[in-house]
């Protein structure tokens, strides 16, 4: 039931009632039409039966009193007027008797009418034969006596043929009188029918007009309650109506406003809340810009002072400055005699280091005549190794000549100790050889050192003399620049005079800021004032946590 | 008596002059492989090849130094079928010789431990000298070797 949406609900509940009310409509219907049909029979069927039955036993009735008036008449005209009348009546009941017989439907009546057929039959059978003897007995001129004829053999017939008769009407009033009955009482049934559908449309109207009045009311009561909390402010309230219908709808798009709502009162009171903070920042500032532009303003007061200091102290320059360059011009002079020396022994120094190179140069000779010494020591060598073998072959040859040999051994012996001595001297002077070119290699050594400190004392030389040029260079341009220094510093106590008047003009520029901050710490205390005014009306507004 | 002296490592030895037939300086080598230990080669004297080995390669295990106090000793021996056979040596400091009695000489009593080239011993001032027996210097196996040469040589 949660789910129907209003719009289904309404077209549900007049869609019930309809539905009752025609299934009433449809039965009602077919009550009267089962009336209208008993309604006919009655008419067409019955009815006719009950008339020409009727209308046959009155016909008989005529009859039976016609014949008996005839019997009683004695006037012969009255009679043959009587026999017309019997004969017209007799033609009557013979009409109703076929109009009758067409409307036979049932068994029964056809039995009732075959009995009271021939019983007709029967009685105009006696009566032909009584009007024949009557008329028989009048041309013959005798007074008939008929009532005889009549008593024994019309009467009987004519009791027979009533009473069939009445049969025959009491059967037909009968089915009258059920159809009247049997249509009376659906009569009745639709009235209690009717009655019943009439009163089941009403609950039912009743019961789905007040599901739907709840279904409305319910949901709009908890809606214009939660209208009323937002107005007082307090948007913490949400709706949960648990249905999908129109109110589902109209309670999601309440919560998205309210929840809109909530967001931007949110908004606004955070806004409000750092505005607070930002204009409490903000007159700190201004109080704390207030106080710098009083400082300035001092500040300014006693920079003025400095200035007018820095003016004199300048004009004090300009005098030390003439001074420096009397100085100066006198430095440049002794600096160009000390670069005069410094030429001099820079040519010194390269003489000697030309001596160092031939020094050299007579060194390495030495030491390639070494060279060729320790050659000649080599053949020597040789020489003596050899005369040393020759010595002990010798010595042995003289010793296996055994007595002849030896005078010779002793020479041998001889020649071997020259020979040996040789090799110690020449060894001796291979080690001497061996001196001389090690001291020539150390003196070569010693000599490149001696030509590389003076080849490094007269690159010194040269960077001394070339730093007194620049010296002497710079002290003569100093006295151009010390003169521009001069000018600079007379300008210096000119500009620090002019700074001395702006800053007095910055002193007044000061004070208008401290005036004007002091009216912005003015309107900032009325900001103040708005800003808690819109922080408390903002703050009745109650959200959710 | 004669002798020419000779070093092994920082020793003196002396072999008897008697046996010595020239001193010569170094020279080419023929070298044989597959030769033992000790025997360095051939060396052409007057023109017949004669074997060679180096005292101190055979005595200390290294070869001779290559100087020119290092010499060639040709040497005479007896070989096992009575013909005297020209032996080469390889020596070191072969520079001198020395004049001594053969009385002077005495065992030195531990000839069973040592190399039966390795003869008596005399004192030369403070130094010990040794005489070197030339025909003990070839052991079993070199004296096989230079006979089987000697026999290829003959042929």
């Amino acid at each position: 039931m949660k789910s129907l949406t209003i719009r289904h609900r309404i077209l549900v509940s007049f869609a019930a009632v309809l539905v009752v009310m025609s299934v009433i409509a449809v039965i009602a219907y077919a009550w009267f039409l089962q009336a209208g049909q008993e309604a006919t029979e009655v008419e067409k069927g019955i009815l006719p039966d009950l008339y020409h039955s009727t209308a046959i036993m009155v016909g008989q009735m005529t009859a039976h009193s016609l014949l008996q008036e005839y019997a009683l008449q004695d006037n012969p005209s009255d009679r043959s007027t009587l026999e017309s009348a019997i004969t017209t009546n007799r033609d009557q009941v013979q009409r109703s008797m076929g109009d009758y017989e067409a409307t036979i439907v049932s068994d029964i009546d056809k039995q009732n009418y075959a009995v009271v057929k021939e019983l007709a039959n029967q009685f105009r059978l006696a009566e032909t034969a009584v009007l024949d003897t009557s008329r028989a007995a009048l041309s013959k001129g005798e007074t008939p006596n008929e009532s005889l004829a009549i008593k024994n053999t019309v009467e009987p017939i004519f009791v027979k043929l009533q009473s069939a008769l009445q049969a025959m009407v009491e059967d037909h009033r009968g089915e009258a009188n059920s159809a009247t009955q049997r249509i009376s009482s659906i009569v009745r049934t639709a009235e209690v029918g009717l009655s019943v559908g009439l009163l089941i449309a009403l609950g039912l109207a009743l019961l789905l007009g007040y599901q739907l009045f709840r279904a409305i009311t319910g949901p709009l009561t908890r809606l214009v309650n939660a209208v009323q909390l937002m107005r007082q402010g307090d948007f913490s309230e949400r709706l949960d109506l648990r249905r999908r219908d129109e109110f589902s709808v109209l309670a999601d798009g309440f919560n998205a406003m309210a929840d809109d709502l909530t967001t931007l009162i949110g908004q606004v009171q955070r806004s409000s809340i750092q505005v607070g903070t930002s204009i409490t920042e903000i007159a700190a500032t201004s109080k704390q810009q207030q106080a710098t532009a009083t400082e300035i303003a001092a500040t300014t007061t006693e920079i003025r002072a400095t200035a007018k200091e820095i003016s004199a102290t300048s004009n004090e320059l300009v005098r030390t400055m003439n001074e420096v360059s009397t100085v100066a011009e006198q430095t440049a002079a002794v600096a160009g005699g000390g670069q005069a020396g410094l030429t001099r022994m820079e040519e010194t120094m390269q003489q000697v280091m030309e001596a160092a190179g031939a020094i050299n140069s007579k060194l390495a000779i030495l030491s390639e005549k070494a060279g060729s010494i320790n050659q000649v020591v080599t053949t020597i060598t040789k020489v003596a190794d050899q005369t040393n073998l020759l010595s002990l072959n010798a010595s042995i040859e003289a010793e296996k000549a055994g007595q002849y040999g030896r005078g010779f051994a002793v020479v041998a012996t001889e020649i071997r100790r020259l020979a040996d001595q040789t090799a110690v001297s020449t060894y001796d002077i291979e080690q001497m050889v061996k001196d001389i070119q090690s001291a020539v290699a150390a003196g070569v050594m010693g000599m490149d050192k001696f030509s590389e400190q003076v080849r490094r004392g007269m690159q010194e030389i040269q960077q001394v003399g070339g730093q007194l040029f620049e010296i002497i260079q710079q002290v003569q341009g100093l006295v151009p620049r010390f003169e521009v220094a001069n000018e600079g510093m007379q300008a210096q106590a000119t500009g620090a005079g002019q700074i001395s008047d702006t800053l007095t003009q910055l002193s007044e520029a000061a004070q208008q800021t401290v005036e004007s901050l002091q009216q912005s710490t003015l309107a900032i205390d009325e900001l103040n004032q708005v800003s808690g005014g819109m922080r408390s009306s903002i703050s009745r507004f109650k959200l959710r946590a | 008596m004669l002798f020419l002296a000779f070093s092994m490592g920082p020793d003196r030895y002396l072999i008897d002059v008697h046996q010595i037939e020239e001193v010569l300086p170094r020279l080419d080598v023929k070298v044989l492989p597959g030769a033992p230990t000790g025997v360095m080669g051939l060396v052409s004297y007057n023109g017949i090849p004669i074997p060679l080995i180096d005292v101190t390669l055979l005595a200390l295990g290294r070869p001779s130094e290559r100087l020119l106090s290092t010499r060639i000793v040709v040497t005479r021996y007896h070989a096992q079928d009575g013909e005297q056979r020209l032996l080469g040596l390889i020596a070191e400091r072969v520079t001198d010789t020395l004049e001594r009695d053969p009385a002077d000489f005495a065992p030195f009593g531990l000839e069973p431990g040592t190399p039966p080239y390795l003869g008596p011993v005399a004192s030369d001032g403070s130094e010990i000298i040794q005489w070197v027996k030339v025909a003990s210097l070839l052991s079993e196996e070199i004296r096989t070797a230079l006979l089987r040469q000697a026999a290829t040589g003959d042929q």
